[in-house]
């Protein structure tokens, strides 16, 4: 018997991704940032959620992918973490999907990149391949000396 | 707390609107909405806020134990017990404090056989005083113990690989005895149950900065050591002057701020000068070091010399500098949020807050930005403590001060409240008792101190000339500084140029046009006094 897990998907540069549905205390539309300035290239900004602030993260920035072609306005998934709500910004939001164990696999060996270590898993589904993303590890920023 | 901050914010967003609006009733409305606010901020406030003496009534106890343990007499003293504080600082102040009692009682006080001999007091004084200044809370620990070995820290942090042998023998005696603020650093040669782990002082710092606060200390050698820790007063709302450069908006915190200086075209092209390419203004005739904030975030910069400069000048630690801004907006009670995780390492930015308008906009730090711009650097010297604790409290204010030459014409100037009187002795008023020149001089006896003899210039009275003499009160008694001569009465602004490290010198200032050194009247006094004292011994 294998068990299933849910996974909030999003598109990035065209491919899916997701993040346990647990971890994601929302999704939000476009929000005006605030640059910081000085600070690490991934962090796009400040937004305001409701009275608290939120470091936002251009996911593309993280995965060392280049800048969107199309001017759409990205959204915002906001995780929940220890050190409050952090949002990283996609393209554009996918659905709640049930991914089964079953179609789990480790990613390939071919992948390289920043991503090989971002992405801990690949589902398998039916018409495309859902790269599961550690949360955690995405948000571990490397710090600019 | 947060719903009040909350409330103070929605109440900045409303005011907002009724700068577009004509509609009397909604203008009347938002009025009382603002005044209520201010006041329910300021009772929750106040409710926040307690009695240091909820922390310190715990210290005697702690003394006592340790001291009992110690084989140690120590007398707990306490000055400013009602200074309140906001709750949750005093909650992260407490286990500093009591470190810095407990570190003072076992290191700091030496035991009675000791201070026997070095002629103290067998029962040695822990002092803490508590009080208000400029905005934030002062807290100072001193005891009169043997302080910090400047010697013997620099050589542990030495041998423990934290810094060369080099580096050492450059340090000046401020930056080796912060040493003992570093991680790992023992000096006590024994380890008790009490402290001398090495670790100790750098928790402290580090619980103290965590709250907005800054620790420093002032190793008065062997007479003792004090800690002084800077605490804001409150931490989650603050007035902050709200700045715009390169399109971004940011709060300055009101405490750090002095005052603003807006230079037109023509002034700024003329004012604005350069030092090896560091831009500097003159300011009342003291150079200001500037600091260009799009510059110094990197922001995309403005053409400058287009328009008018605006200048905010800020102290950080004791030292001034003027941030150069696009525009200069108002001021504003702000919600200080933290920055998350991710953006800790920044030390330019204290946190954030939301504008009026619901947009974020980052809090500058003030300390941070001076230091990522080398405006202070923690290897330029610092102001010994004297000095600094002088010229805060004259820094802003005009003072006045007695001018007066020394040996030759060597220009001095003091504080003209230190001058109880100024008097002229005739040769023959004038009599020794023993090795000390004396005047009799209502009915006591006044020991005459010559400034010359003290700083080491030539003498230039003749004998059978007349003394003038500076009559100054320390404590009980006068004591007569002999000067040269009294050249004038001036009121100005003080800026102590170059701090000095000359015992009895508070440092330079220009003084009616002239360089001109301050005299440290307590000091040059103290030291007579205790050279009398040796030698009645």
């Amino acid at each position: 018997m294998s068990t299933s897990r849910q996974f909030c998907t999003f598109y990035l540069d065209r491919a899916l991704f997701g993040v346990e549905v647990h971890r994601v205390q929302e999704v939000l539309r476009d929000q005006e940032m605030t640059a910081v300035p000085l600070a690490p290239e991934v962090v796009r900004g400040l937004i305001n959620l409701r009275g608290q602030i939120v470091t936002a993260i251009d996911l593309r920035r993280r995965l060392d992918r280049g800048p969107r072609e199309s001017s759409g306005r990205s959204m915002n998934v906001v995780l929940r973490t220890e050190g409050g709500a952090v949002s990283l910004l996609v393209d554009e939001i996918g659905d709640v999907v049930e991914v089964d164990d079953a179609i789990l696999e480790r990613p390939p060996e071919n992948l390289r990149g920043v991503a090989r270590g971002l992405i801990s898993k690949v589902a398998k589904l039916e018409n495309e391949l859902l790269l599961l993303l550690d949360a955690d590890k995405v948000l571990l920023v490397p710090t600019k000396a | 707390m947060n719903l009040v901050g909350e409330l103070v914010l929605a109440r900045n967003q409303v005011l907002q609107f009724t700068t577009s609006s004509s509609d009397n009733g909604f203008l009347a409305t938002t009025q009382r909405l603002n005044l209520i606010t201010t006041e329910l901020q300021e009772s929750v406030m106040k409710t926040r806020m307690q009695p240091i003496s909820n922390v310190w009534s715990k210290l005697p106890r702690v003394v006592r134990d340790l001291s009992q343990s110690l084989g140690k007499k120590i007398r707990v003293e306490m000055d400013g017990k009602d200074t309140e504080l906001d709750k949750t600082v005093l909650e992260a102040i407490k286990d500093p404090l009591t470190h810095i009692v407990r570190n003072a009682c076992d290191h700091g006080i030496e035991t009675p056989e000791i201070r026997a001999q070095r002629g103290k007091p067998a029962e040695g004084v822990l002092a803490l005083r508590a009080f208000h200044e400029g905005g934030q809370v002062i807290i100072q620990i001193s005891d009169d113990g043997g302080g910090i070995d400047i010697e013997r820290v620099k050589r542990k942090a030495v041998s423990s690989g934290m810094i060369t042998q080099e580096q050492a023998s450059r340090m000046s005696e401020r930056e080796a005895s912060m040493l003992i603020f570093a991680a790992g650093l023992t000096t006590a040669t024994v380890v008790t149950n009490v402290s001398g782990r090495g670790v100790g002082m750098d928790v402290v710092r580090s619980n103290i900065e965590k709250t907005g606060g800054q620790v420093d200390l002032q190793n008065r050698g062997l007479e003792g050591l004090t800690i002084r820790i800077k605490i804001p007063l409150t931490l989650a709302i603050i007035p902050a002057l709200v700045v715009v450069t390169g399109e971004e908006r940011f709060a300055i915190p009101q405490v750090s701020l002095l005052e603003l200086v807006r230079l037109e075209r023509e002034a700024a092209r003329k004012g604005i000068e350069m030092i090896e390419g560091s831009p500097v203004y003159r300011l009342r005739g003291a150079l200001l070091p500037l600091v260009y904030l799009d510059g110094e975030l990197g922001l995309a910069q403005r053409a400058k010399g287009e328009e008018a400069v605006n200048i905010v000048v800020l102290q950080a630690d004791d030292r001034h500098f003027g941030l150069v801004v696009d525009r200069i907006c108002d001021t504003e009670e702000i919600v200080v949020k933290p920055l998350g995780k991710l953006l800790k390492g920044l030390t330019a930015f204290a946190g954030a807050t939301i504008m009026g308008d619901g947009k974020v906009a980052l809090i500058l730090d003030v300390m941070g930005l001076a230091q990522r711009a080398h405006v202070i650097s923690e290897t330029r010297e610092r102001a010994s403590g004297a000095a600094s604790a002088a010229t805060s409290a004259s820094e802003s204010a005009k003072r006045r001060l007695l001018l007066f030459s020394v040996g030759g014409g060597q220009r001095m100037a003091a504080a003209l409240e230190e001058a109880a009187r100024l008097e002229e002795f005739a040769a023959d008023q004038i009599e020794s008792s023993g090795q000390q020149r004396v005047v009799q001089y209502r009915d006591e006896i006044l020991p005459l101190i010559s400034l010359a003899e003290h700083f080491g210039y030539e003498e230039a009275d003749a004998p059978g000339r007349g003394l003038s003499v500076v009559v100054v009160r320390e404590g009980e008694r006068s004591y007569g500084l002999v000067v040269e001569r009294i050249l004038d009465i001036v009121e100005q602004e003080l800026k102590v140029q170059r701090r000095s490290q000359r015992a009895g010198l508070l440092g330079t200032a220009v003084i009616g046009g002239k360089v001109t050194d301050l005299l440290d009247t307590a000091a040059v006094v103290k030291r007579f006094a205790n050279a009398c004292e040796t030698h009645a011994v």
